[in-house]
């Protein structure tokens, strides 16, 4: 299952010249998670899936990594792995020297100052019973960070910058907007000045003009405290938007890796030429011939042998439903297709 | 003539506290026979209500207080439950964003196409289910023959969507109203979905009425759009002139707040604040509250649609028609 193993998968180049030269924040090396989607018993035995399989990335300090893929592709087990909240079966996720999978207790929580995550589900992420000025505060006060003066006005400050008016520092969540409370939740997890932010379809229930305020709200913060960003989404085109680099997954592995321009512009493995075909594009004037896969995603509890992908690639010959390919680099970017290999 | 003439609709709510609300005012647009109208707007904005009004499935509380609703030169607003069902099961078709609630989850799918072909045709109970078979198979569901007899549950997000268009096209109406129907499914199953939707339009000549936030969507499916904002139409064109020259603030801001696949943005545009509550709407023009261009006059009266058939918007400051290049 280890055919996916490359050496260290440096994904692409920051868009930004400065940042090429930038350390190393994040490396993840063969991660691999499994759940169990099936109980055992006396006469059956347990079956597993592996949600995340043979994942190998790195992300640069300043660097913001988009990952991609429909349901069901282990995008957002993925990022638990990244950001400490989930613990891999095989392999390790190392930030800034610290082996997220083997911390405990007090590192752990520790390590929560430096690695936020904001999910796309915000009611869930707030207490519904907290004035949100003090549910933004409440980190500091975790941390016993500051003076309780100081605290008060960094929270302040926070909620300025996420553009909330001082009206609403005293309502609770039920009282706001989708759009508001996501506001909250980013200004709650970057009050404590993270190095990296995780964040999982944060706009994907969000209205256009509304995710467009959120993305917007990101970047700012992201220049104002030189965050780095993981961005899970399956939303192509708000990836493109706020990515550097980009991921692309299959069925728990990733299939094309590599700066954004590059794999936007120039896709080369025919799972992310598809998907890309397979959004519309707000065009009426290019009203395209699609690249249609037929199908649905085969189920992530029985892969298909060989490469993933075979079952709905037009490409298919007899090699690929035996053989899996593995994530070759030229450069910066990273395929995993045995077309790519040959070609130039 | 318009296969579907909606004029003036007004729905008005009757709340628990005895106020009355007025989700959609003012409605209007019509759709021709295998043309595509989209609905489009932010959530709140009354596109699903003005769905719901058309094929008469207002809930109790709700229900058509003004202007008509012409399908095929038949006026369905004065219409009672009972008459109402029988257009839906002849004329208008419905498909809703989740599927799974869609479909009865005790029965089997086939069984349930069947029953629709049946009430329709009088058709014998074999008849039925052959004709169900071969609807499956028109909407590509795989492995049709064991399909049809397996549960709702037992199938995936993109597979009940499928059954459920192969139980609206069923008796081949001549309305398809398609709310949000591929929003919850993956962009590769949409593609495919949208496809078979565009085919059997040109099958059997329908009409779509599409709703959906997504202007990607729009661009590539639709031939008409109206734009919706807090209860209004408030723009109304070809998909050409709407993409190419926007007239309504609002629209134009729908369209720079979207990232894109297919090109590097620049920053997005953003529209500051939010839909208005339905309860709490502003004197005036609705969206004035967040237009960059409004003008003292617009926070004090209502604007009506302006333009002609082809272009119409209703706004006092209007963009230009033709931008600078």
């Amino acid at each position: 299952m280890s055919s996916l193993v490359i050496e260290k998968a440096e994904i692409g180049t920051p868009r930004h010249r400065d940042a090429v030269s930038s350390p190393t924040l994040l490396a993840a090396e063969n991660l691999s998670r499994s759940f169990v989607y099936r109980r055992g018993s006396l006469l059956r035995r347990e079956a597993r899936f592996r949600a995340v399989d043979d994942v190998s990335l790195t992300l640069r300090e300043g660097e913001t990594l988009g990952i991609v893929g429909e349901s069901g592709c282990g995008k957002s087990t993925l990022g638990r792995l990244l950001s400490g909240l989930a613990r891999p079966d095989a392999g390790s996720a190392t930030f800034a020297d610290l082996s997220l999978s083997s911390l405990s207790g007090q590192a752990w929580r520790a390590s929560r100052r430096d690695i936020q995550v904001i999910f796309q589900d915000t009611a869930g992420s707030l207490d519904p019973r907290l004035p949100i000025e003090e549910q933004v505060r409440e980190p500091l006060d975790l941390h016993a960070i500051g003076t309780p003066e100081s605290r008060v006005q960094a929270a302040q400050e926070m909620l300025d910058a996420v553009r909330l008016g001082r009206h609403m520092w005293g309502s609770v969540p039920g009282e706001l907007s989708g759009g508001q409370q996501q506001r909250v939740v980013i200004a709650r997890a970057l009050i404590l000045k993270p190095r990296l932010l995780v964040c999982d379809e944060p706009v994907a229930a969000l209205d256009v003009s509304i995710q467009a305020q959120i993305i917007s709200i990101l970047q700012d913060m992201r220049s104002r405290l030189g965050l780095s960003m993981i961005f899970i989404s399956h939303d192509l085109g708000i990836v493109r938007h706020i990515a550097d680099h980009v991921a692309i997954m299959y069925l728990g592995q990733i299939v094309e890796s590599g700066p954004s321009e590059t794999v936007f512009s120039d896709p080369a493995h025919p799972y992310t030429r598809a998907l890309i075909s397979a959004v519309p594009v707000p065009d009426p004037k290019r009203r395209r011939q699609r690249r249609l896969l037929s199908g649905d995603p085969p189920s992530p509890h029985t892969p298909p042998p060989g490469c993933r992908f075979h079952t709905r690639c037009p490409l298919k010959v007899e090699r690929c439903t035996s053989e899996e390919p593995r994530l070759t680099l030229q450069g910066a970017h990273g395929v995993a297709c045995h077309f790519a290999e040959v070609a130039p | 003539m318009p296969l579907l003439q909606v004029s003036d609709l007004e729905v008005t709510i009757a709340a628990r506290s005895g106020e009355a609300v007025k989700p959609v005012r003012n409605g209007s647009f019509s759709v021709t026979a295998g043309e595509t109208l989209a609905l489009v707007g932010e959530s709140g904005c009354g596109k699903s209500i003005t769905c719901f009004a058309v094929a008469g499935l207002l809930p109790k509380r709700a229900n058509i207080s003004a202007g008509s609703v012409m399908l095929d030169g038949r006026e369905l607003a004065v219409l009672d439950r009972k008459a109402m069902r029988l257009v839906r099961r002849r004329d208008i078709a419905f498909v809703f964003q989740d599927a799974t609630n869609g479909l009865n989850p005790v029965k089997p799918i086939g069984w349930q196409i069947a029953e629709a072909v049946r009430l329709r045709e009088g058709a014998s109970w074999k008849a039925s289910h052959a004709r169900a078979l071969d609807l499956l198979r028109r909407v590509g569901m795989p492995e049709p023959k064991r399909r049809m007899r397996e549960f709702p549950h037992q199938l995936s997000g993109g597979m009940n969507q499928r059954a459920m268009i192969a139980l609206a096209i069923a008796g081949s109406p001549k309305l398809l109203i398609a709310d949000e129907a591929t929003t919850a499914l993956d962009v590769t199953i949409q593609a495919q979905i949208m496809a078979l939707i565009a085919d059997l339009q040109r099958e059997i000549g329908m009409a779509v009425l599409l709703v959906t936030h997504d202007l990607g969507l729009v661009a590539e499916y639709a031939d008409h759009v109206a734009v919706m904002y807090a209860g209004r139409v408030v723009e109304r064109a070809d998909v050409e002139s709407l993409f190419a020259t926007p007239r309504h603030p609002y629209a134009r801001g729908l369209l720079d707040a979207l990232p894109r696949v297919d090109r590097v943005s620049r920053e997005l545009a953003i529209i500051e604040g939010q839909v208005p509550p339905i309860n709490a709407m502003p004197a005036g023009c609705a969206f004035a509250p967040r237009c960059a261009r409004a003008l003292p006059r617009c926070r004090a009266e209502a604007p009506v649609m302006l333009g002609g058939s082809d272009h119409a918007f209703s706004c006092f400051n209007s963009l230009p028609e033709r931008e600078a290049a």
